[in-house]
């Protein structure tokens, strides 16, 4: 709901609709009727809105120090709309030499700027897109950062990608993505991702698997996918090998292969040799101690021994 | 493997035994899992110490590890503490990097908190039966003076810790609270009043709220905005983000690795400066500047209280514990072990008496599954 500055009316209007990022200063143009809503009185249902660059120099003014464009705040913002007018994006875009006459602007601040504005019409393409599909600005922001300007391209394909690859996106993000990208709930790509990810959230409670039943049931649960459709994708996860069956447990692969070698790397360790021989701890232990100016207990002289002279392992 | 409690004399073996190998010139490597920690076995040993990412030079860009099989690490002895924060996955990582000559020795306590990702490396270890381990449990003279020790002994074996007679001076204090509403007022005339006033610490630098949990009025959110409001009301310029206010002044909290700046999960910083008009936030952190776009703040957090969990491996001067019946779900007895423990001159817990009840009762609530025990034991 956006509370606008029409021209021609006295009030601000009231608009209902769905859009992007919308700021304070910008400027909207929307399509749809006036209706009289019994609470809210006179709204106007917006069924398509879009953000326009603003045309006034208030509206420019504000919309550039509205924190969009990185290094860019209200007050430049004056001193550039001050300087250009209406014409800033303009000179922003296709003369940024211009930029350089305004007072402690150099070659760097004007590059800066530049860079950023470019920067934000990719985003605000991007972010105009993922926003329609119900995703914030600030996870839009990493999302551009990750996949460029290919973001969109990637994301429409396979918007579970977004949980692997995105820190700060888990699965649901990426779910409300591919709901409104119209793929069905209990399709196997999402029963796929969904198995990984509910295995995932099991393990964020510190365990390295699950037993094959209980993944069953909770992912089945989670996912709202009748156990047919979600056992299938196990069987397609594990045939993948995005999921490893072993003793009696489903793990995810990378989860296998840490706990697996963390046995297999330990087993190899211990069957070295001390790199530093023998020692003798019968002299080695007075001599620490007055080296230290601690006498050790004789706990700590019994633990010593196995430490000094295990087979390279202590 | 090297484990033992509190005031049992780790520290003093790990030193002896660095001593005896460095005159045998043994090229010794030292590390533990977080910064922080790295930072006390450095002070305590008096040799350099590394983070583990840091010993494995992981990579950034490339969202790696350098040191691996294939460029190992040169080390005759790697000795790692605080081994019971390592997972699983970062473990293996490690282990991979060791060459087979290279001597490895864990040190950690067992009885702390499982790290926060995923196994119970530490605990299938030493279960597996097949890793040479020193298990040391006599608590020292010295450290029986400390209350903090002796609690902390009391409370891994179940009994309620001892509270100092009224009036007495003491590093430990029970304070006891009827329900959440006086819990927080308690705990907010602790941490602002009570303590500074009495011991001469500083709220912000010394003292560490830790707590169960991060929702809830005795979470770390809703703490947090308790303790900005009282240390830190009125600073300006403030800036907006992620629904938190940020404030120069404010103690912060990094919940992420970032590579980049350097800055790791846990490191605890004060702001230092806002900009508002370019969006930018400079955190103090460790003696060093450090920069934040407001995009990026969803990576800080308020830090005057922090989660139990998240204080792993760190100690602070001052540690004060909310334990509530909100708390009910994690109410565990190494939780309170581990955030007792994280205490080194003062610890003050308050307590609703019944969640205090449920706390030392309840152990190991959640098992993890794994097979490491199985597979090394299997193995050997």
């Amino acid at each position: 709901m956006l509370r606008v500055k029409v021209r021609g009316q006295r009030d601000l209007v009231t608009v209902v609709g769905s859009a992007a990022a919308v700021s304070p200063g910008e400027t909207i143009e929307a399509l749809g009727q006036w209706v009289q809503d019994a609470k809210h009185g006179l709204q106007f249902r917006a069924e398509r809105l879009q953000v326009i660059l603003p045309g006034t120099r208030e509206g420019i003014e504000k919309y550039l120090g509205s924190g969009l464009v990185r290094g860019i705040g209200p007050h430049f913002a004056r001193t550039l709309v001050n300087a250009f007018g209406e014409a800033v994006f303009e000179v922003i875009e296709q003369s940024p030499e211009r930029l350089e006459e305004l007072p402690g602007i150099g070659r760097k601040r004007r590059a800066q700027i530049t860079a950023a504005w470019a920067e934000q019409q990719v985003v605000r393409e991007i972010m105009v897109f993922l926003q329609s599909h119900g995703v914030g600005t600030a996870r839009a922001v990493r999302i551009y950062k990750t996949y460029g300007e290919a973001a969109i391209l990637t994301v429409s394909e396979n918007p579970y990608r977004l949980a692997l690859d995105i820190w700060g996106i888990g699965f649901k993000t990426a779910d409300t993505l591919a709901q409104s990208l119209g793929i069905p709930r209990d399709s196997l790509l999402r029963a796929c991702a969904g198995v990984r990810h509910a295995l995932q959230v099991w393990s964020e409670q510190g365990h390295c698997a699950s037993e094959p039943e209980a993944l069953l049931t909770q992912a089945s649960q989670l996912l709202e996918i009748p156990a047919p459709i979600i056992e299938q994708a196990i069987e397609d996860e594990v045939q993948a090998e995005h999921l490893i069956r072993d003793q009696g447990l489903l793990y995810l692969t990378p989860l296998y292969r840490a706990e697996q070698g963390c046995a297999v790397q330990l087993q190899r360790l211990l069957q070295g040799t001390p790199p530093w021989g023998q020692i003798d701890v019968s002299r080695a232990l007075p001599w620490v101690e007055i080296q230290t100016g601690l006498t050790l207990a004789p706990s700590q002289r019994a633990a010593l021994r196995p430490c000094s002279q295990a087979r390279s392992r202590c | 493997m090297l484990t033992g409690g509190p005031g049992v004399g780790k520290t003093t073996l790990v030193n002896s035994l660095l001593r005896i190998l460095q005159a045998k010139q043994v090229e010794v490597q030292l590390a533990a899992p977080t910064g922080r920690a790295a930072k006390r076995l450095q002070e305590t040993t008096g040799c350099e110490a590394k983070t583990v990412h840091r010993l494995l030079e992981f990579d950034p860009s490339a969202y790696r590890f350098k040191r691996d099989a294939e460029y190992p690490l040169e080390a005759e002895l790697l000795v790692l503490d605080e081994a019971s924060m390592l997972d699983t996955v970062l473990m293996n990582q490690l282990l991979r990097a060791l060459p087979d000559e290279t001597a490895l020795l864990l040190v950690g306590d067992v009885d702390q908190l499982p790290s926060v990702g995923p196994g119970r490396v530490l605990a299938d270890l030493i279960a597996s039966g097949a890793i040479p381990t020193v298990r040391l449990t006599e608590v020292f003279r010295q450290a029986l003076s400390s209350r903090i020790i002796v609690n902390a002994h009391r409370i891994h074996s179940g009994e309620r810790p001892i509270a100092p007679a009224k009036g007495e001076t003491s590093d430990f204090y029970l304070i006891e609270a009827a329900d959440a509403e006086d819990l927080a007022d308690k705990l907010v005339a602790s941490v602002t009043q009570r303590i500074p006033k009495r011991f001469g610490f500083d709220p912000l630098a010394d003292i560490q709220v830790l707590t169960p949990m991060n929702r809830g009025g005795l979470g770390t959110q809703a703490l947090n905005l308790a303790l900005q409001q009282r240390l830190n009301p009125d600073a300006q310029p403030r800036l907006q983000r992620f629904g938190t206010t940020y404030a120069p002044g404010d103690k912060v909290i990094q919940r992420v690795n970032n590579y980049d700046k350097e800055v790791f999960n846990g490191d605890i910083g004060q702001i230092t400066r806002i900009d508002a008009e370019a969006g930018l936030v400079v955190v103090e952190i460790d003696g060093r500047a450090v920069e934040y776009e407001a995009s990026a703040l969803d990576e800080l957090s308020l830090a005057y209280a922090i989660s139990i969990h998240k204080a792993q491996g760190s100690e602070y001067p001052v540690v004060v514990i909310p334990l509530a019946m909100q708390h009910y779900a994690l109410l565990e007895r190494n939780l309170l072990y581990t955030g007792v423990t994280r205490g080194r001159q003062l610890v003050v817990l308050i307590a609703e008496a019944k969640a205090l009840r449920i706390a030392l009762g309840r152990q190991q609530a959640t098992r993890r599954i794994t097979r490491l025990a199985e597979r090394l034991g299997g193995l050997g």
